[in-house]
């Protein structure tokens, strides 16, 4: 048996060697703007290789069944139709819907209706050629792929993606659905989808992420977003993800907040095998505030892990958070919450809490929510608790006449309720309490 | 400058009051680390082979291992060659009786607070102090043995119950644990041993002082409490060194074995020098405590007054593997200047029923950073465990920091783990309420601080929580906002 | 006693007190009354010198001394005391203790020598009396639990045991019901003294009928509009401060 030292070594020639065979047959094709960017990023891929349990970081999710597969960079190339598509859209004709096929932009299927005017939504690469002034004062300066594995190699081979541009001033009445779908049809794939979202001084926007798949087999998304809210801006940053449970997921963004700005992010986590979301938010701007929530069910074998950093930059400024999961089976749960105070963001306000329900013997949580506090007049406070059903609750149900097994719906429901109503997106509340209900009820 | 700047800077600027030296013979081990020191010790000690064996072991494992720095914690690299591994007042021999004590050193211990004479002690606690690795006097010893409570040096322990030491040491701390523990396994000097036997509860407090008097000498006692069935024991440790320019290190082992319906109770009041407001000199310590809730319904309660130290890296922990045991820690951690402490628990459930209880109390002052660190782990068996935990932090003065890592890991499903804390900054309107009543803010400070304190005070024996709330104001003089 | 020329006070660059003046000599009873935001709680708070409050303007000399200059300690001992309108709750730190160590630096400031507990628990057993205080308090956290009540009546006993020259009573009576009220009034009543001071700062005249003040004085926008003795504030209960708007308002536009 391979020495998993000599596993991990394997995997990054692996992608170090794919990445030279991609940069040779001239991809990615019509020219690359970013190409410096690239050899920058995977030079640093190659220094740090794969994360390992040994750090901190890292010390309850192991990347390894990422390691040891042999992803191809090849998409293959997948068929939707219409009919298709439309069981996962979400929202009426009104809204600007983009199509991600295995990764891939599909401008066909996608739906953009007359933005206003200065609005721009463009492939990536794209963006570079047209709106090279907007795009590149953001793109990979917020990233942190210099220290980050995950990050570098989705930076070395960024060339599917999307750019968001909200001009000041701007309120897109229409939510934005990045629709996504994977179709791997037996081939084990990875995709670099990348996001950069800039929303002008006191623009206005939301954004729903969705994750599905057409055929149960294993596919690596490792995705990297940055965000960037200038001066009173406000974003709402839906994802609901419910990948194939044989699919790993990698998951980084970083959002950038200045003055006034307001971020409220709801983050779903009901599919995958093996999914990690690093989230890190730096409230760089006074009286700018973040709203964060999660909800992640883990049941199977599947491994959900959340890790958010929220830094606290500037005085004035709000940080709620809220993660909760349902643990079962032999799923397991990962939350590590990291609020750090700047010696000058004093004022701060910031609390973290994670709930989770343990159901099942084979099941697991580990928690580490943290404050790293440097400043003096400030109102931070975590907590975090494991633990299981109301028992009085459940009787009280019971002894009204309902059922046991839906008493333990409604509970469990209720439970997870107090994230997804954080979802401000009433047209989409029933189908999102369809699903949720669905799931619940497969916990049983 | 504002009356909270003017405030803090007074505070911040008080003296420790114990740091004077000792003019006193000292025996001393050539500087520096090898076998021959560990030998040179053993013997020192009277040893058993058995035991130089167990050291060496400790040694070699100690050469492999690398010093861990996963802590909070900033500090030059320590030179473990630039230390002593052996200090001990020079007397003929141990001291039969307590007139026999160098009148020096039993003046040392007059002004700690410390009197050796027993008939001066307040009734109910029977002291062990040892200076410089050397335990000194061991007070009511008779009274004790008339029990069958052995209360001596751990020194004399290895030479005289060698059976029990064999079975205990390192049964719970083993020598290869982590780096300070293997240093610490191959080099005590002595410490306190302590076995209460079965259906005994212990009529008085045991307490041992540690003291450090000579210069560049590391200290590392050892310390071993065995409570046998249905047995109950309070322990209570204090410490005190000199001020001197250069750090000095402190790394000791605790190891407590609690047997079925035992019930240990340990109490730390720690003010080793934290160097001057420069952040000048001041004790490295790097301890190492664990306790065994070994039978069905022990408990082991840590209680821990945590305000001396440049560096303090201690983590009291409790296995809990009997059925039913409880596992207690109550912490007051204070830091002032330039001190840095990175303290807090695990508690491992591993039995059935198990409980746990965290209580943590920080205080950052001056250019300080605290922080609190914990594991709390539920492994499969532990049905129905619980754990509560609250750890709240107090700033004074905003160039300090305060910091909080709880680890919770949990697979049991019938377990109910609880975390909770805050960070928030010493209440201004309650300052100036007090101050509306007349109190100066340097008193008010001490008040709230004492009151945000109370919860683990009220886990000390009466007479330490009043040392401990005195303590708690002198190290808080000149920092407070 | 007490000396306020022309007080100019911001908070946060906002002017709340616009010039106020007010002479209050040992033995008086002074009520100051005036709508919500009137500046009232700034007055009392200016006068116990809480941090926050810019003084822009004015003076305020207590026994012949600048007031302003005084850190809140200070004002304390030389017999400045304030019943809050919110008293805080200070987990931890019993009543008893607190009290104590009040009194005592009120003593030494007076040069007094400090009390031992047995004297101290006498006195205080009979200013609880005063307030009809249960002795259960003693060993409580301050404030720390109390119902709104039970508060006021703390900030009584404290003004008992601490005996100032010259108490500001800030919206003592909010809050109480009437039985709560009457006690709080009788245990003032039964303080006032030809040596000492009180300034009652209310809302309503309710509490004027059980302390009855010598002077009444009505604070409206940062400004006192008008002073007489009791029956002002008869008047105000009457009307409310609604015509004393109107008055004022076309007192500006003229």
């Amino acid at each position: 048996m391979k020495t998993a030292q000599k596993e991990y070594q394997e995997a990054k020639e692996w992608y170090l060697k794919l990445f030279q065979q991609w940069r040779s047959q001239g991809q990615p094709p019509n020219g690359d703007p970013l190409s410096a960017l690239r050899e920058n990023a995977i030079k640093r891929f190659a220094e740090l290789g794969f994360p390992h349990i040994r750090m901190e970081e890292w010390k309850y999710t192991s990347v390894e069944p990422i390691v040891r597969r042999r992803f191809s960079l090849e998409a293959p190339p997948a068929q939707v139709d219409a009919e298709t598509l439309a069981r996962f859209r979400y929202f009426e004709q009104t809204s600007i819907v983009l199509v991600f096929l295995n990764g891939r932009f599909q401008p066909e299927w996608s739906v953009i209706p007359r933005l206003p005017q200065g609005v721009i939504i463009s492939d990536l690469l794209q963006a570079f050629k047209q709106h090279e002034a907007l795009i590149k004062p953001h793109f990979a300066r917020y990233l942190a792929y210099k220290d980050e594995a995950f990050a570098a190699l989705n930076t070395a081979f960024a060339w599917q993606g999307i750019f968001v541009y909200l001009p000041s001033n701007i309120v897109l009445e229409q939510p934005i659905h990045l629709l996504n779908l994977a179709h791997p049809g037996g081939q084990e794939f990875a995709a670099n989808p990348r996001y950069l979202f800039v929303l002008g001084a006191n623009s206005q926007a939301t954004i729903l992420e969705t994750h599905n798949f057409l055929n149960d087999s294993a596919y690596f998304y490792n995705q990297a977003s940055e965000i960037v809210l200038q001066d009173g801006a406000r974003l709402q940053h839906i994802k609901i993800q419910d990948d194939s449970r044989q699919s790993f997921r990698v998951t980084t963004t970083r959002v950038v907040q200045k003055n006034n700005s307001h971020y409220h992010a709801v983050s779903i986590d009901l599919g995958g095998l093996l999914v990690r979301n690093n989230l890190t938010v730096d409230l760089d701007g006074e009286n700018s505030e973040s709203h964060l929530y999660g909800f992640y069910l883990a049941t199977e074998r599947q491994h959900i892990d959340n890790h958010t950093n929220i830094n606290h930059l500037k005085p004035y400024c709000d940080s709620n958070e809220m993660y909760k999961g349902i643990l079962t089976d032999r799923g397991r749960g990962v939350f590590s919450g990291t609020i750090y105070v700047h010696r000058n963001a004093q004022k701060t306000n910031a609390f973290q809490s994670n709930k989770n329900l343990l159901l099942s013997k084979e099941a697991e949580i580990d928690t580490k929510p943290q404050l790293k506090i440097f400043a003096d007049d400030v109102k931070c406070s975590h907590g975090a608790t494991i633990g299981q059903l109301d028992e009085d609750a459940l009787f009280y149900l019971r002894q009204r006449g309902i059922e046991e097994t839906e008493a333990h719906v409604m509970l469990r429901y209720a439970f997870a309720a107090d994230v997804f109503d954080k979802i401000g997106l009433p047209e989409i509340k029933e189908k999102l309490d369809n699903l949720l209900k669905e799931r619940l009820e497969k916990t049983l | 400058m504002t009356d909270e700047q003017e405030m803090i800077e007074k505070i911040t600027k008080s003296e420790y009051k114990y740091g004077f030296v000792t003019d006193i013979e000292t025996e001393i081990a050539p500087k520096g680390l090898n076998e021959d020191i560990i030998r040179l010790i053993s013997k020192k000690k009277n040893e058993p082979e058995f035991m130089l064996e167990w050291r060496l072991k400790a040694y070699r494992k100690w050469l492999k291992m690398k010093e861990p720095h996963w802590a909070f914690l900033k500090y030059p690299p320590i030179d473990y060659q630039d230390q002593y591994y052996y200090a001990a007042p020079k007397q003929k021999k141990r001291p039969k009786s307590l007139d026999e004590i160098d009148p020096k050193i039993k003046e040392t211990f007059d002004k700690l607070g410390i009197p050796l004479e027993e008939q001066e002690r307040l009734a109910g606690v029977a002291v062990d102090a040892v200076m410089d690795s050397v335990s000194i006097a061991t007070t009511f010893k008779g009274e004790l043995e008339k029990l069958g409570i052995i209360f001596c040096p751990i020194s004399e322990a290895i030479q005289k119950y060698p059976d029990l030491i064999k079975k205990y040491l390192g049964s719970v701390v083993p020598p290869g644990d982590n780096f300070f523990a293997a240093l610490n396994s191959a080099v005590f000097s002595d410490g306190s041993f302590v076995y209460v036997p079965k259906g005994v509860r212990c009529p008085m407090e045991l307490s041992t002082y540690f003291r450090i008097n000579a210069a560049n000498t590391g200290q590392f006692e050892r310390t071993l409490i065995i409570a046998d069935e249905g047995a109950y024991v309070s322990y209570l440790e204090g410490c005190t060194a000199p001020m001197r320019d250069e750090h000095q290190l402190h790394a000791a082992v605790v190891e407590l074995i609690a047997h079925k319906d035992a019930e240990i109770k340990y109490s730390t009041v720690q003010n080793w020098y934290p160097g001057d407001e420069e952040g000048k000199g001041g004790i490295y310590n790097f301890v190492t405590k664990r306790g065994i809730c070994l039978g069905d319904n022990s408990k082991i309660s840590w209680t821990q007054v945590e305000t001396g130290s440049a560096i303090t890296w201690k983590y009291p922990s409790v296995i809990l593997k009997g059925d039913n045991s409880e596992g207690e820690f109550y912490s007051v951690a204070l830091t002032n200047n330039y001190q840095q402490a990175d303290t807090g628990t695990k508690m491992i459930h591993v039995g059935k029923n198990t409980r746990s209880r965290i209580v943590s109390k920080g205080i950052s002052a001056g250019r300080s950073n605290n922080s609190y660190r914990g594991l709390v782990k539920v492994l499969p068996g532990a049905d129905n465990a619980r754990n509560f935990s609250q750890c709240d932090s107090l700033l004074i003065g905003d160039q300090c920091g305060a910091h909080t890592f709880p680890y919770l890991e949990v697979k049991n499903p019938t377990a109910q783990v609880e975390h909770e804390a805050t960070t928030s900054k010493i209440g201004e309107d309650q300052i100036f309420y007090l101050n509306q009543r007349g109190i100066s803010t340097e008193d008010a400070v001490a008040l709230v601080v004492n009151g945000y304190c109370k919860e683990v005070f009220q886990e000390l024996p009466m007479e330490f929580a009043v040392e401990a709330q005195k303590l708690l104001e002198i190290s808080l003089e000149g920092s407070v906002g | 006693m007490l000396t306020i020329k022309n007080l100019r006070v911001a908070v946060e660059g906002n002017e709340i007190l616009k010039g106020i003046n007010l002479e209050i000599k040992a033995g008086e009873t002074h009520a100051i009354m005036g709508p919500n935001g009137s500046g009232k709680s700034t007055l009392a708070n200016v006068l116990a010198g809480k941090e926050g409050y810019e003084v822009l303007e004015g003076e305020v000399r207590f026994k012949g001394k600048n007031l302003l200059e005084m850190p809140p300690e200070e004002r304390a001992r030389e017999g400045i005391f304030l019943a809050f309108q919110y008293p805080v709750e200070i987990p931890g730190v019993s009543m008893a203790t607190f009290l104590r160590t009040a009194l005592n630096a009120v003593r030494e400031h007076r040069g007094e020598p400090p009390v031992d507990a047995r004297t101290f628990l006498n006195l205080l057993r009979e200013k609880m009396q005063l307030v009809e205080m249960d002795e259960k308090f003693l060993n409580r956290s301050v404030n720390e639990g109390f119902s709104g009540g039970e508060k006021k009546r703390n900030e009584i006993l404290q003004m008992a045991v601490l005996d100032p020259s010259l108490a500001i009573l800030d919206e003592t009576d909010s809050g109480l019901d009437i039985d709560a009220l009457r006690i709080v009034a009788n245990g003032v009543n039964q303080l006032r003294r030809k040596d000492n001071a009180f300034i009652v700062i209310t809302h309503y005249q309710r509490l004027l009928d059980y302390i009855v003040p010598d002077y009444v004085h009505v604070l409206f926008d940062g400004r006192i509009v008008e002073s007489g003795d009791k029956e002002l504030a008869l008047h105000l209960e009457e009307h409310g401060y609604d015509w004393l708007k109107k008055e004022q308002t076309s007192a500006q536009t003229l």
